[in-house]
């Protein structure tokens, strides 16, 4: 019984505290995937060097684990309120070529930061992106605009600039 | 989305009618996963004592045990023998079965045995109680028998265990 309630505790702390600290602490990882990873081991080895050294509560923390994790599942999926509280929701950085910095300074997202994924996804200038989110999973997603025909046009306009 | 500085939101997603669908042999992993957390906060899988008690001529013995708990855990066996009858009996012998006892290991009895697992207790008044207590680690798994028995010239007294070590 110790160990269930234990167990509850620990994930509902830990779920809690990754979320205060925001989306840009998970990196590649959501919350859940972080949070079962960091569990899981330190679970087994408790079991393995605390005073109840028994297979049988390793069993009962991992089932525990396992079920609160699935019950997360089961919340988020069937309530959209559920999953923005528990999962967050995406945070947009950039908006039609401009920064949005309310959203930035919250996420702690620097300009730096975003010129690198607007790079990665091929684009030279902020004004190129349509949107740039930050997920719940720590990532940025970069959208460009419609009418970005993947480079030439941004070459075409640097050559009129120098032309001009 | 987080709340915008004035700015428009990106496209949403459709929403869709949100229910569980599970696979059986899904289903069947799930409800063990559940069970083994709901059992435990009801104690399935935490330590439970057993009381038996016994009585034969001029003792009567009483023994509280555990029935159930965990591997590397440490627990007693407690042995309460009276005399019941109205003399004196110079010599009461408790003795724990080999047979059960050495399924554990870090056996330690009070008072101190004199032979294998076997106390002697000396002047036993007439309703007088003694106290015999084994301390034992949970071992070997699983289930394990054997007797307490209390003899004292004539009389012989004994009453069963069980225990169960979980893993």
């Amino acid at each position: 019984m110790e160990t269930v309630i234990r167990v509850a505790f620990v994930y509902v702390f830990v779920l809690f505290a990754l979320r205060v600290v925001g989306k840009r602490e998970f990196g590649q990882l959501t919350p859940f995937d972080l949070v079962t990873l960091l569990l899981i081991p330190d679970l087994v080895t408790q079991a393995l060097l605390r005073e109840d050294y028994s297979m049988t509560n390793a069993v009962i923390a991992l089932c525990t684990l396992f079920t609160l994790v699935f019950m997360t599942s089961v919340l988020t999926h069937l309530s959209r309120r559920s999953q923005e509280i528990i999962e967050g929701t995406p945070t947009v950085l950039v908006h039609d070529g401009r920064f949005i910095e309310r959203n930035m300074n919250q996420q702690r997202v620097p300009p730096e930061e975003v010129y690198a994924e607007l790079r990665k996804a091929g684009l030279e200038r902020l004004d190129e992106a349509l949107w740039v989110i930050l997920e719940t999973d720590g990532r940025i997603s970069v959208v460009p605009k419609r009418d970005w025909d993947g480079g030439a046009a941004a070459s075409e306009e640097r050559g009129e600039d120098r032309a001009a | 989305m987080s709340e915008q500085n004035g700015s428009d939101q990106p496209p949403q997603p459709p929403d869709i009618r949100r229910r569980l669908r599970f696979e059986r042999f899904h289903l069947v992993g799930l409800l063990v996963f559940v069970a083994v957390p709901v059992l435990a906060l009801f104690g399935v899988f935490g330590e439970r004592w057993g009381r038996v008690q016994a009585r034969a001529g001029a003792l009567e013995l009483r023994v509280l045990y555990p029935e159930r708990y965990r591997y590397r855990q440490i627990s007693s066996v407690e042995v309460l023998v009276t005399n019941t009858s109205g003399r004196w009996i110079d010599t009461l012998t408790v003795a724990f079965d080999t047979a059960y006892i050495s399924r554990f290991s870090n056996i330690m009895i009070s008072p101190p045995p004199v032979r294998g697992y076997e106390v002697d207790l000396l002047d036993v008044e007439p309703g007088g109680t003694r106290l015999v207590v084994a301390e034992i680690q949970g071992f070997r798994y699983w289930r394990h028998r054997g007797q307490v028995t209390a003899a004292a010239g004539t009389d012989t007294v004994r009453v069963d265990l069980e225990t169960l070590v979980f893993p």
